[in-house]
């Protein structure tokens, strides 16, 4: 059941009015239920900010209890449930945080969200090949942390499918539960049954392009570290990536080749002092977490050796300039290149090339 | 008197005789015609009474009625024009002759002459089906009724030479039968294998899939020799037989397409536009069912450039003919039925901009054009597409290979001998090519071995490869262990399969 102070949070989180405000109320009426038993004394406070309107209107629902059942009701519906900053499991983080969230409101898993989290995002476009070596990352980063990430396609997308392996995925909308985010397809559900989703507005409040910056935010604020699988050069993950810095959380980012428009972000972000995050030893280990390095103890054939060593020298390679240089017919070389995908030690990135991981 | 004279009609590939009946009886001048002409047969009216008068011959003034039997069977086009003119001669006395089991065939000119039909061949092979053997046509389908033996068929240049054949005055030769060679070779020379510059995976690749009857697919950015590739098709693929030849053959005569030759010996290779309609690629026509762009294709190559450009609902209505090598159009007036197997080969963009991937260009589409242009080409469409090829930019492979690439023949030699196998393997069934293979023939031809089967298991782990993409491997690694003249299927076959499904996986997603 809730008590007063809960149940208080979660009728003034109902309106669609500025969060900042709304934790403004609650600090000068010390409490939210107090700020309920009280709330004729703050219409002032609301005309002077010009939202006469938006009292008149919270005032009417405070007749009664019809208003705060019909709310639950429908939170119970949508299996939305909500921690208000009075409940236990509030990220403590945000507690001092002005704009923060009165409510937070969670799809799945709770208890998640009281783990160790680690954000991983990424922008919209990402590479084949980075989608696997990030991916691979966050399913082992996921033993340790529950990741954190958005639910945008591309980056988010790749952290939420390697986390759910393990069921440990947190994916952060920007907007109400009522409006789902166009893109992003089937993972948000499926990360809404194994993992958790929380939202950090009001049901019914729609994405604004503000809602994202705040929501990166909201997210730098509670996690340990942020790793930037993909960042173009203005992609929306740099803004995780500078809060995380600005709170003081170890970021990092993959390394890219130079003029990579789906990694230029990426980049900038090590040049100005990230850690450069190859795999996942590059992460663990600024946590005193002990992995040994994983070795390719994938036995390989003579002519797999000669093309995995081969492509690592190189970089990534067209199928062409390797089968001239190792003079393996080309068919023979895919054949072979498949075989080391399959063991999960080259990676295709688009274009006949190919990279080892 | 009453005359009668033997016609053929078409109905699809099919033909259907049809007696001219006429009557010219004692009343006023008059010209009727009964028995479900169609309107270009309706014409012929004039055409006849023209050719005849300019021919030398009296045209009856007296009350003529021509009915054409079976009267339930639709009567089109122009080929009745000449068991008209023939009947109308017969019945008012102008000539006298035996011509009961003779076919006449042809259009008249105003003049007398007469001028070719379309889908003489398919009439014929009809006929002779149906126990008739003697046919008069037109000298224009000359050639084309020289290819089909065993028949007697007289072909002349006006009505006057056929009055004086029948009349006994000047009988006209019959035509020798010309004995069917495959002589496509030299025809093909223009697209040859050997001009496409490096390009070595897709060009195995398209030896493969042309071995095993597979269709293809090109995915690269723009003017990296996609069309060019698919050109060269024609010159690997295996020589037409001559049932091949003459069922190809019938098909574009009924379509009016037939060239000069008279046959088609050179497996077809049909490029129809995206902007092409449902009714143009499958066949139809509100009238007269038309074969469409498949069908033309029948026995040779279908080639779709820029396959997400099309309509989709046009795409999809290719997927049944795809499976079948059939095509059955069905309209109030009946059903058709036009052969339709043929290989499809398409190519299309990595994205919109077309370098997505591209080392050399920046990609400009944002994600979700790229996923939605994709999206243009359905799953079950793209899973009748065994084989999906990356094609990369020419100047990468022109700096690397300086050779000339091998010439079809060579490439043709080995997919024959591929071919053959596949032949003692199917039998006489109706599966001819591994692509055909249904889910029992690959249970059957394609056992793997026990490490076989690890290498597929831990493949579709990795590569999260689609329950779907199963077979579509299975029937590749069968070809390339033909090609590889290997019994069984062996992990390296295997392999090279799964690096041609590279974009299918992305696309299933």
């Amino acid at each position: 059941m809730w008590t007063a102070e809960e149940k208080s949070y979660i009728w003034l989180d109902s309106f669609l009015i500025d969060p900042a405000f709304k934790n403004a109320l609650v600090k000068e009426a010390d409490g939210a239920a107090n700020l309920v038993r009280h709330f004729a004394r703050f219409e002032e406070v609301f005309a002077k900010k010009g939202k006469a309107d938006e009292y008149a209107k919270m005032q009417k629902t405070l007749d009664g209890d019809r208003y705060f059942k019909e709310l639950t009701a429908l939170y119970e519906r949508e299996g939305i449930a909500c921690i208000t900053r009075a409940t236990d499991g509030y990220f403590s983080a945000w507690k001092e945080m002005p704009d923060a969230p009165c409510v937070v409101y969670v799809k799945g898993d709770v208890g998640l969200i009281k783990t160790r989290l680690f954000a991983v995002v990424g922008s919209r476009k990402i590479k084949d090949a980075y989608k696997k070596s990030g991916g691979e990352i966050c399913e082992g980063l996921a033993e340790h942390f529950t990741i954190l990430t958005g639910a945008a396609e591309g980056g988010d997308e790749v952290a939420a499918r390697a986390a759910l392996k393990k069921g440990k995925v947190v994916c952060v909308l920007a907007g109400g539960f009522h409006e789902a985010p166009k893109d992003g397809g089937d993972f948000l559900r499926e990360a809404g049954e194994k993992g958790a989703v929380i939202a950090v507005c009001p049901h019914t409040m729609t994405v604004r392009n503000y809602s994202y910056e705040r929501r990166n935010r909201l997210m730098a604020a509670c996690v340990e570290g942020a790793l930037i699988l993909s960042a173009g050069e203005r992609s929306g993950a740099l803004t995780t990536a500078e809060y995380a810095t600005k709170f003081d959380k170890p970021v990092f980012a993959l390394p890219y080749p130079p003029n990579d428009a789906t990694g230029v972000g990426c980049n900038r972000l090590i040049k100005k002092g990230a850690y450069l995050a190859e795999n996942l030893i590059d992460i663990t280990a600024r946590f005193g977490i002990n992995l040994e390095e994983k070795k390719s103890s994938v036995p390989l054939t003579a002519e797999e050796k000669q093309v995995y060593e081969r492509l690592k020298e190189s970089g990534e390679s067209h199928l062409s300039v390797l089968s001239q240089a190792l003079g393996v017919p080309v068919f023979k070389l895919a054949a072979i290149l498949a075989r080391l995908e399959v063991k999960g030690l080259v990676a295709k990135s688009g274009g006949n090339r190919y990279l080892a991981n | 008197m009453i005359a009668k004279v033997l016609g053929f009609v078409l109905q699809g590939l099919d033909g259907v005789p049809v007696t001219v009946e006429t009557d010219i009886s004692k009343g006023l001048p008059a010209y009727d015609m009964v028995g479900l002409p169609d309107a270009a047969v309706k014409e012929s009216k004039e055409r006849v009474k023209s050719a005849i008068k300019n021919s030398g011959l009296a045209f009856p003034t007296r009350k003529i009625t021509v009915n054409f039997a079976p009267a339930y069977v639709k009567k089109e086009g122009t080929a009745l024009d000449l068991p008209i003119a023939i009947s109308l001669l017969k019945a008012e006395g102008a000539l006298v002759a035996d011509v009961d089991d003779v076919i006449f065939l042809g259009e008249l000119a105003l003049n007398g002459d007469l001028r070719p039909v379309r889908g003489v061949l398919p009439l014929l092979i009809a006929a002779k089906n149906q126990g008739y053997t003697k046919f008069i046509l037109p000298c224009g389908n000359h050639k084309e009724a020289s290819h089909l033996g065993g028949i007697d068929v007289y072909a002349a240049a006006s009505l006057k030479e056929v009055f004086d054949h029948l009349s006994g005055e000047k009988p006209i030769a019959k035509i020798a039968p010309v004995p069917y060679t495959a002589d496509g070779e030299d025809k093909v020379g223009a697209y040859d294998m050997a001009f496409v510059k490096g390009q070595q995976m897709a060009k195995r690749a398209l030896e493969v899939a042309v071995a095993g009857g597979h269709n293809i697919l090109f995915v690269g950015p723009p003017g990296s020799g996609k069309t060019m590739l698919a050109r060269a098709i024609p010159s690997i693929m295996p020589d037409m037989s001559e049932d091949e030849a003459l069922e190809v053959t019938k098909i574009h005569s009924v379509a009016g397409v037939l060239g000069e030759e008279g046959i088609v010996k050179v497996r077809p290779f049909r490029t129809p536009h995206h902007t092409s309609t449902t009714v143009a690629l499958c066949g139809g026509g509100n009238k007269s069912v038309h074969p469409g762009e498949i069908s033309l294709a029948h026995g040779g190559v279908l080639f779709l450039d820029e396959l997400p450009e099309y309509n989709r609902s046009t795409l999809e209505a290719m997927r049944q003919p795809l499976e079948d090598g059939v095509i059955t159009i069905s309209r109030s007036a009946g059903s058709v039925d036009y052969p339709a197997s043929f290989m499809l080969c398409a190519s299309m963009n990595p994205c919109p901009c077309g370098h997505y991937g591209s080392s050399k260009r920046r990609c400009t589409c944002n994600a979700r054009d790229v996923r939605k242009y994709r999206a243009k080409v359905s799953g079950p469409l793209m899973d009748r597409i065994d084989i999906q090829v990356e094609v990369d930019g020419v100047e990468y492979d022109d700096l690397v290979s300086e050779e000339r690439g091998e010439p079809s023949a060579t490439v043709k030699a080995r997919v024959n001998t591929a071919r053959k196998i596949q032949r003692q393997r199917f039998g006489e069934g109706d599966i001819k090519t591994n692509a055909e293979m249904g889910e029992r023939e690959t249970r059957e031809y394609c056992r793997l071995s026990p490490e076989g089967e690890e290498v597929l298991k831990e493949a579709f782990e990795r590569l999260h490869l689609s329950a779907r993409a199963r077979s579509r491997i299975l029937k590749v690694a069968r070809t390339i262990a033909d090609l590889d003249f290997s019994e069984n299927i062996t992990p390296d076959h295997l392999y090279e399969a799964i690096s041609y499904r590279t974009y299918g996986a992305e696309i299933e997603e």
